[in-house]
């Protein structure tokens, strides 16, 4: 069964900072759009920080959320950071989307 | 509450008698279905109308009856609702309207069970369609069957996770006018449903036509991407793919070139069991403005078999939210040297029972000739 994810999002230092924990499949998109994208795309902060270190898994639909809240950071000219694992799903599917050059990383171990 | 039929009148519900089903000659209920107004007898054996009825003048000895008819909503008088008493007896007006309030209620739980179980049908048949929409879609969207290519021998399964749903995995298998062996590919579009079917055609029938020009790979997706990136009519879509052309060669083995779109690698089994995956990583197609694409080559020697799949398989075969690809590794390994469709077979066995929950589709090239 899939587990559903949780966002948490608060503001540090003036950064948005959104943490997303468990699952991020197409089950959770509309959840997804509502709470991160849309979060990321009305804040008045002045950079974003997703925290992704937390996710349990993560499928083409997760990535085409993170691309839509670059999308949206970059719309409003301020910043987006991912922090992810070093070998979590997260960086797994990033590196095999051939897309880590297009976001801004922050890899922990 | 009896319910009349051509011949008989059923006792549907009842207090204080027992009685199944009678004939509708005695029955009273026969004669209060055919009037529209309540059907009163107060003294049943010396009304006119029924003291020669055997329900009146035999061993029930009725004297007292009062129906209401059962009237659907398009006007159809369907049975009654009645009382009936062995002692003469007399109504009051609200008594009366009581029987025929009580008469429309009953008539409303009937319709609405009726229109409860038309709604059920309903739903099963728009099911049924949307299942055979999705299936015939997906069937266009997906080669009816594989090419005969010399030297080179296929399989290809595809496993749908949701029946009524149209996936957005795809793959294909082309020839190329003047080379020998084939273009394959396999993609996976982003999200479900129409609009990712309408991606998957696009892109599979640009790469089709891309193909014509005898190009690299490389070029090949870089040219898919400006084609979904212009062309799609659903902005924030993008595909995933590894393209591949399979050159065989005289010695029986076959030159390899692989490009990848944010696909997982596709794996090369050797005869001798090695397994190593191929292609250097690039960006999903559809989104970027400029990729940059590039190409890997390998030469494989004869009886080698290349799988092509998408990120579904390695769900599939590693368990949930697993997306490596050492299970699919291993499984790979134990059918080295094997025909396709042996290979196909025990990818298929290696899948759990029941629903996946994602789509997998794969395609296995098999280098030499056919056992």
């Amino acid at each position: 069964m899939t587990e559903f994810f949780d966002v948490r999002s608060g503001k540090v230092n003036g950064a948005l900072v959104i943490t997303v924990s468990g699952e991020v499949d197409v089950a959770g998109e509309t959840q997804f759009v509502r709470h991160v994208v849309d979060g990321v795309g009305t804040t008045d902060a002045q950079r974003v920080v997703l925290d992704l270190s937390r996710v349990a898994f993560m499928d083409s639909t997760g990535l085409r959320m993170l691309l839509l809240c670059k999308r949206r950071a970059e719309e409003r000219g301020i910043p987006m950071t991912l922090s992810i694992t070093a070998d979590g799903p997260v960086s797994r599917l990033i590196d095999v989307s051939g897309v880590a050059e297009m976001f801004q990383l922050e890899r922990t171990g | 509450m009896t319910i009349v039929d051509t011949d008989r009148i059923w006792f549907k519900s009842q207090h204080g008698l027992d009685v199944g089903v009678i004939g509708r000659d005695p029955g009273l209920c026969a004669s209060a279905i055919l009037q529209d107004e309540l059907y009163l007898v107060n003294d049943a054996a010396t009304d006119p109308r029924t003291l020669a009825n055997p329900l009146v003048a035999g061993e029930l000895g009725l004297r007292f009856y009062a129906a209401a008819q059962l009237t659907t909503h398009d006007g159809h008088n369907l049975g009654t609702l009645c009382v009936i008493d062995r002692q003469p007896r007399e109504l009051t007006e609200s008594e009366l309207s009581s029987l025929r309030d009580l008469a429309s209620v009953v008539v409303d739980e009937l319709e609405l069970r009726l229109s409860a179980r038309r709604t059920v049908g309903l739903e099963a048949d728009l099911r049924h369609l949307a299942e055979e929409l999705a299936g015939t879609l997906q069937e266009s969207l997906l080669p009816t069957e594989l090419p005969t290519v010399e030297g080179i021998e296929l399989a290809a399964r595809y496993h749908v996770a949701h029946r009524n749903q149209v996936g957005g995995d795809f793959y294909d298998v082309f020839l190329q006018p003047t080379s020998p062996g084939c273009v394959a590919v396999v993609g996976d579009v982003s999200g479900k449903g129409a609009l990712a079917a309408s991606l998957t055609g696009t892109a599979r029938w640009a790469l089709r036509t891309i193909a014509l020009d005898e190009r690299a790979p490389s070029e090949g997706l870089a040219r898919l991407n400006t084609v979904l990136f212009q062309a799609h009519s659903e902005p924030n879509r993008y595909c995933t793919l590894a393209l591949t052309a399979i050159r065989p060669r005289y010695d029986g083995g076959a030159d390899l070139t692989i490009s990848l779109a944010g696909h997982p690698p596709p794996l090369l089994v050797e005869p001798d069991g090695t397994v190593e995956r191929l292609g250097t990583t690039g960006p999903i197609a559809g989104w970027f403005h400029d990729p940059v694409y590039s190409d890997s080559s390998r030469s494989a020697p004869a009886g080698s078999v290349l799988l092509l799949f998408t990120d579904g398989l390695l769900e599939a075969i590693g368990g949930h939210a697993y997306v490596g690809d050492e299970p699919l590794q291993a499984v790979l390994r134990r059918v080295a040297g094997r025909g396709a469709s042996e290979v196909a077979d025990a990818l298929d066995a290696a899948l759990p029972a029941g629903d996946l929950s994602d789509d997998a589709a794969f395609l296995v090239i098999r280098v030499g000739e056919v056992q």
